[in-house]
């Protein structure tokens, strides 16, 4: 009987005998709590990181290089094709469109991210305020982005309904529809305060201090703002040491797929190396490549426009595809190589052009002319110069930028700011019967559709007219 | 083996020789008090030793080991009985007629209960049911053979996880998956794998070593499985030794296999057919001859090559199958051992699955009163698999999208990977050459089971068991062409592993008290699960550009991870049945569940059950009844719960790692919301049945209604895109399924030369949303979650066919189909179905005539829609009019007039014809012979002349014929639980021959 009581108490405690209580405590592997995620200098390098990697997949490798072109005039579509911006050639986009959609995704979780950073409480020092400039720099460079495509442009309704603007880590928020003036109005705000807070040298893959000041210029020139536009720009050049890459290098600059500390063209780039591009067939580049799908082709209107002796009409090479004589775009040639082209995001010639255009209204024709024909004579050797005037040098400044920035996702914008009509030009066959040559300011496609999975999500969002 | 035989029975002889015996004696009456002859007795525990038979006056002696607890008395006629010994040397019985269906013993949560007892909603199938069948894995099998349960294949790739529902779908972000336990282990399924497609961990596990499964649909039957219940169990045991004479058994079989079923509209276009539709196309959009005959010069019709890609991309593939095993004992000591092949081809290029497996378990007694009872059954296996949907490395889209003008073969007939000739979808001859994509698991199921007998009526049960996976994986895809020649070249290798082990400790006391009027058993249990998945990832580009190499090594690496996914739960448990005159049962169970996955505030929770039954045709008034054989009343309820969330949704995170990295730096980013309070879902089953058996059970019948009522269930609440997430998860709503399942089983005949048996099963469920987060609809493309619909309610704009004046797609405005547009985006979206199926069952019948067997099962399914998503492409109507199209594309719109439901066919159609739409749906109503089997089993005259037991030769058709119901399906109307295709291999016909022995 003895045994059978120690028996029956040895089942008592195998069953009732709990296990210690961290037993139910499982952590992650390679998560860490959200609250202990920026803590500490080294923790916030790594979150800035993620914040350049965000902005790093489709939105810039692909979807504003090829969207800012082929909306336009710049670049077609081939047939037969990969399907690829089929809607945006077509221009017979919904709000179903899966590039809006990732268009729209991509950019807030770029903004996301460095919210957290922005937000981030750890002590100030030299580098915690530079990593906090990288990151706001970034987020402006997002929304700049994204405004310019989803809503009206600024010059023509600036009170508009612009996006929501998200500075802040509450999930469950629905916000609105700030206006487009309150927008510009952050970004104007996150890259002053950036400008101030930058002031370590890092390579050009990562945000320097007149990055911001270069972006800064941009938008100022986006909303017509030609003083402020002017300065910044000016400023860039003059105080940031940025120079022009001369015509002999052109072809070796655009070859180059490192990142670089020259101050030599690129003010930023985002950085595509090996590793970020393992297995990453969606790159513009890879839409460029004969060797990849090879179907976004400039067009012949745009390769007639160069002079030339131009050296940037070598980065288009005049080959076949499919037996035909085509325009194959260039300025990406590593699309086939393990370290890819970077993605420019700014560069000091689009500066020039700023100055230019922003002199030109602020009826400064001989500093438009200037900088003009500084960069011009730079990049046609042998030629002497613009000499034009009135409204025909804002057509040469315009015929300008869309030659420099061909292929690097401008044009569209450009034709946004400037609330002209798009007018597709088919020479060589470029533009099959059933697609639009005439892409009207008042067309509502002019401004892409908030994706349905965000008004799905989100009803204080307000769709943009005309799209359902 | 022989050689494990020959220390096993080293073995037996030293335990027998150290056993005690006893001698017992009794007289066996019939319920009239007359003697019963020809009873036999034998030892309950089934050791051989010792049986015997009553002679003609009912009288028997019977020596056994002391050891023994019972005996068990069985006649033709008449229902088995097992009778305590106790301390008494001399046992009268009397018998009872036979009840087949009331006393049948069942598998059930924690232990076997038998029929009577039970109060739940409980099938079993045996092991003649699940053997020998041309499936890698148990999950398939159970196809149509289950009420209430429906099996689904999301693919045909040999080796790939099944979907299985019981009673409906219960959750809506959670797995709605069964818990599966095998030998009493709660086993980790589903698919592990990284990067090749999906490796099932159940097909592991032979099937041919499987004795029972049992499938728990209530909440009488799985609340004792609290937390994880909720979805339903299916109970598995492995084969166990049995006393007697060893038994040696051989079973094989060889099988080829094609394409089940392809409707003649979703066949790809000859190249005549394309080239003519395709020319059309160009004239309808616009262009002039010379750029038609550019065009067509692009799209390779100029040159002669005349390819049938579907041919290229399948082939007749092998199933090949060994079975051996043998199992025998005594008294004391009994054992089991198996060893098996299986080996499975896909019927599309690159998808293939082996298995070696091994079983091996036995069972001890120690002394008196000690059981020790250890167990293992281990696979290896390997798996290759391509990828599946719209991958251009997919043989499947292959098939469908490659034109018939794109040169296959080089001119030294190797496979032909031109960039130019293959720039999007790749030449799957040259993926299948010269690409890698394969895996090798290792599955262990290992046990070791003790049970002391403390009393005479109290036992300790322990038991420790282990669920064991690994599984390697590499890819190279090579450097010259396919998915990574702008990195010439991509190597991808990864190892994980899974370990998950359990201790389960119960006591179990059986009581009887007034007399033996009441009777019952309890249950006390204690369970700890501790679950621990590693992996190791790397990769690298810039391979060496050769195709000779077997394991290239890249030169650039480009990521390495090191994770891991951990979960534990902690479980007190206790069940109680009271049984009064075995006419009335009273059954209760009660958990207590603790999991690592719940927030950190709500981290415990209890769960219970009642269950009563009333078995009416044991009470004086029916007992003599001739029609009326069984009739038993079942009813319950409870709660139980789902706690497959994932191992850390409740947790608010950063992570690190590939995804992140910028720049040389390593970066971080947060990846999810997270929420402290995120817990199980919960489940309230309730369950009224019914057991009727007509003519001495020649018919049975087994009814089942059920409410399903789940709340708190997890969703995942849409976040507006603008925070960065898409989603976060949150116990918010609630569903409930109800149904109705039938089964019928039928003994037409039954002669010496002819037997026929038949049954039915069918399942009818209905499905609703009841509420929501803020019970705001959302969609979940292509379905709508709204309160009061069908949870898998398809959401989508109404086609309303084409305009004949000019072949312009229309589309109804709204769903009042007044008015339509040809323009998509003025469409609004209606509820057009649901991809869950009314009703689904099975049909099955066998008929035997001397030692010929014909056997068949038809699986149905009706009252679903599905969808193949790439329809847009296959008949876009000329939107990607680079492709080859589906058949169905050749009843295009043409000339004015023309009445046909598909659009003109315009090359670059711009006009979003082809958009999401109800077009693409199909009625998912279908009907399949799965199996039809004939075999003939060798007469036992010549079998006792070369001792064999049983030789029988089969031949048996799979998915032998199919009939889809819809006229314009393009798909297998087989479809994953969503009922949306996704370019994925589809299920084989397979026609096989094999031959089962024994000796």
């Amino acid at each position: 009987m003895k045994s059978k009581n120690i028996i029956i108490f040895f089942s008592a405690v195998l069953l009732l005998s709990a296990c210690k209580k961290d037993f139910l405590n499982k952590v992650p592997y390679t998560s860490i709590p959200s609250e202990t995620a920026i803590v500490d200098e080294s923790s916030m390098q790594a979150a800035v990181a993620g914040v350049y990697r965000g902005l790093n997949g489709a939105l810039f490798a692909s979807h504003l290089i090829i969207m800012g072109d082929i909306l336009a005039d710049n670049v077609y579509q081939a047939l037969p094709n990969s399907n690829r911006y089929t809607a945006a050639f077509q221009l017979n986009y919904n709000s179903n469109s899966a590039d809006v959609l990732a268009m729209w995704t991509q950019g807030y979780v770029a903004i996301g991210r460095a919210n957290n950073v922005i937000n981030s409480t750890i002590a100030s020092s030299p580098v915690t305020n530079n990593l906090k400039g990288e990151a706001l720099t970034l987020r402006a460079l997002s929304y700049l982005s994204l405004v310019q495509y989803f809503a009206k442009p600024y010059t023509s309704d600036p009170n508009g309904a612009g996006i929501p603007i998200v500075t802040t880590f509450e999930p469950q928020a629905l916000p609105a529809r700030n206006t487009t003036a309150e927008v510009y109005a952050l970004i104007e705000k996150d890259l002053t305060e950036a400008f101030a807070l930058i002031t370590v040298a890092k390579n050009t893959g990562f945000v320097n201090k007149y990055a911001p000041k270069a972006l800064l210029a941009r938008m100022h020139l986006v909303k017509g703002e030609w003083q402020k536009a002017k300065d910044a720009a000016l400023d860039v050049i003059t105080n940031g040491g940025y120079t022009l890459v001369s015509a002999p290098n052109f072809a070796a600059y655009w070859k180059n797929p490192a990142v670089k500390t020259d101050k030599v063209e690129t003010i930023f780039e985002l950085n595509q190396d090996a590793v970020v591009n393992a297995g990453n067939n969606n790159s513009a580049a890879y839409l460029f490549d004969q060797a990849g799908y090879g179907d976004i082709l400039s067009t012949e209107e745009l390769y007639n426009l160069y002079n030339p002796a131009d050296v940037r009409r070598t980065l288009i090479i005049s080959g076949t595809r499919n037996g035909a004589n085509v325009r194959i775009v260039n300025k990406y040639s590593n699309a086939s190589s393990t370290d890819k082209d970077n993605i420019k995001v700014v560069r000091v010639a689009e500066m020039y052009l700023t100055i230019a255009e922003a002199s030109y209204r602020l009826n400064d024709e001989a500093t438009a002319l200037t900088y003009l024909n500084s960069l011009v004579e730079n990049r046609i050797p042998g030629f002497t110069g613009y000499s034009s005037t009135g409204a025909a040098l804002l057509e040469d400044i315009i015929k300008e930028r869309r030659l420099e920035l061909a292929f690097e996702g401008m044009r569209y914008l450009d034709l946004q700011r400037l609330n002209r009509d798009i007018t597709r030009t088919n020479l060589n066959g470029n533009y099959p019967a059933n697609v639009p040559l005439v892409f009207a300011f008042s067309n509502h496609r002019r401004v892409l559709p908030i994706p349905l999975t965000e008004t799905d999500a989100n009803p204080n969002i307000v769709q943009n007219p005309n799209y359902n | 083996m022989r050689k494990l035989l020959l220390l096993l029975g080293t073995n037996l002889l030293f335990l027998s020789a150290i056993a005690q015996n006893r001698t017992i004696t009794g007289r066996v009456v019939d319920p009239k008090g007359v003697p019963l002859g020809s009873v036999s007795v034998t030892p309950s525990d089934n050791s051989s030793a010792g049986g015997t038979t009553t002679n003609p006056a009912g009288v028997y002696t019977i020596t056994v080991p002391s050891s023994l607890e019972s005996l068990r008395f069985s006649s033709i006629g008449f229902a088995d009985q097992v009778v305590n010994i106790a301390n008494r040397t001399s046992i009268d019985v009397t018998m009872s007629s036979k009840n087949a269906v009331l006393d049948e013993v069942v598998v059930v949560g924690y232990g076997q209960q038998s029929r009577s007892k039970i109060t739940g909603a409980v099938t079993t199938l045996k092991a003649a049911e699940v053997e020998n069948i041309p499936m890698p894995s148990v999950d398939q099998i159970l196809q149509g053979k289950v009420a209430g349960l429906q099996s689904v294949s999301a693919t045909g790739q040999p080796g790939s996880a099944q979907q299985i529902r019981i009673r409906g779908i219960g959750s809506i972000t959670a797995s709605a998956s069964p818990l599966f336990i095998i030998d009493g282990i709660p086993v980790n399924t589903g698919d592990y794998s990284n990067a090749t497609n999906s490796a099932n961990t159940l097909a592991g596990i032979n099937p041919t070593d499987i004795e029972t499964v049992t499938v728990l649909k209530d909440a009488a039957s799985t609340s004792i499985y609290g937390s994880r219940g909720a979805n339903g169990v299916i109970v598995i045991t492995t084969k166990r030794g049995k006393s007697g004479k060893p038994v040696i058994r051989l079973d094989a079989e060889y099988g080829m296999g094609q394409i089940a079923f392809l409707p003649e509209k979703g066949r790809p276009l000859s190249r005549s057919e394309l080239e003519e539709l395709t020319r059309e196309g160009l004239v309808n959009g616009g262009f002039t001859e010379a750029q038609i005959t550019g065009q067509l010069a692009a799209l390779g019709f100029n040159s002669t090559a005349d390819y049938d890609w579907l041919d290229i991309a399948t082939r007749t593939s092998k199933t090949e199958q060994i079975n051996l095993s043998s199992s025998g004992g005594d008294a004391n000591t009994q054992y089991y051992i198996s060893g098996g092949y299986f080996k499975q081809e896909g019927i599309f290029l690159g998808s293939d699955f082996t298995r070696y497996s091994g079983a091996f378990n036995i069972r001890q007694k120690i002394g008196n009163k000690l059981t020790i009872n250890p167990s293992v059954n281990f696979s290896f296996s390997n798996q290759t698999g391509e990828s599946e949907s719209s991958n251009f490395r997919n043989p499947v889209i292959a098939s469908a999208l490659l034109r018939p003008t794109q040169e296959a073969y080089k001119t030294d007939g190797t496979p032909n990977y031109d960039v130019g000739v293959f720039n999007q979808v790749y030449n799957p001859l040259a993926i299948a050459e010269y690409d890698k994509r394969r895996n090798n698991g290792i599955k262990v199921l290992a046990g070791i089971e003790g049970q002391y007998q403390i009393l005479d009526r109290l036992r300790l049960s322990s038991k420790f068991g282990l669920d064991f996976l690994n599984l390697e994986e590499s890819l190279f895809y090579n450097p010259f062409f396919g998915d990574a020649r702008t990195t010439q070249g991509f190597a991808y290798g990864s190892a994980s592993r899974a370990l998950n082990y359990i201790w389960t400790n119960t006591l179990d006391y059986g009581f009887g008290f007034l007399g033996g009027l009441v009777n019952g058993n309890a249950k006390l249990g204690y369970e700890s699960q501790n679950s621990k998945a590693y992996e190791q990832t790397s990769s690298g580009t810039g391979l060496p550009l050769t195709f000779a190499l077997g394991y290239p090594n890249a030169t650039t690496p480009t990521a390495q991870t090191f994770t891991g996914s951990d979960y534990s739960f902690i479980s007190q448990f206790a069940a109680l049945d009271l049984g009064y005159k075995g006419k009335y049962t009273l059954s209760g169970t009660f958990r207590r569940d603790g999991s690592s996955r719940f927030g950190i505030e709500n981290q415990y929770a209890n769960f219970w059950s009642v269950g009563a039954a009333w078995n009416i045709s044991s009470e004086d008034f029916l007992k003599d009844n001739n029609v009326l054989s069984l009739l038993r009343l079942r009813a319950s309820y409870g709660t139980n719960g789902n706690a497959e969330i994932g191992n850390y949704a409740a947790r608010p995170l950063y992570s690190f790692g590939g995804l992140y990295n910028y720049g040389g730096i390593a970066g971080s980013a947060p990846t999810a919301v997270g929420n402290n309070k995120l817990t199980w879902e919960i489940s309230k089953p309730f369950n009224v049945g019914i057991d009727l058996g007509l003519w001495k059970d020649r018919i049975n019948l087994v009814a089942d209604y059920y409410i399903r009522a789940t709340e708190s269930l997890l969703l995942d609440v849409p976040l507006s895109r603008t925070s960065g997430f898409s989603t976060t998860l949150d116990n918010v709503g609630s569903m409930e399924n109800r149904g109705l399942e039938l089964t019928l089983n039928s003994s037409i005949v039954r002669s010496a030369d002819v037997q026929w048996n038949a049954s039915f099963n069918i399942t009818f469920n209905k499905n609703k949303v009841t509420g929501l987060f803020n019970n705001a609809e959302f969609v979940a493309a292509p379905f709508l979650r709204r309160v009061g619909e069908d949870f898998q309610s398809v959401y989508t704009p109404l086609y309303a066919g084409v305009d004949p004046d000019n072949g312009n797609a229309l589309f109804y405005t709204d769903s009042t189909r007044s008015a339509t547009t040809t323009d998509l985006s003025q469409a609004e979206r209606v509820i057009i179905g649901s991809g869950s199926p009314k009703g689904y069952g099975g049909f099955s019948t066998d008929v035997t005539f001397k030692n010929f067997t014909l056997d068949a099962q038809v699986n149905f399914v009706y009252g679903n829609t599905i969808n193949d998503q790439w329809a847009f492409i296959t008949l876009g109507d000329g939107a990607y009019g680079s492709f080859n199209h589906y058949r169905a594309q050749l009843q295009r719109w043409q000339k004015p007039g023309d009445v046909t439901n598909v659009p003109a066919y315009v090359y670059g159609n711009s006009t979003n014809s082809n958009g999401e739409s109800s077009r693409y749906y199909y009625k998912g109503d279908y009907m399949r012979l799965r199996y039809l089997t004939l075999s003939y089993n060798l007469p036992r005259a010549i079998m006792s002349k070369v001792k064999m037991q049983k030789a029988s030769l089969y031949v048996r058709g799979t998915n032998l014929f199919t009939k889809a119901f819809d006229k314009d399906i393009t798909i297998d109307p087989e479809q994953g639980i969503t009922g949306v295709s996704n370019l994925r291999v589809p299920p084989q016909r397979i026609v096989s021959v094999g031959i089962n022995l024994s000796f």
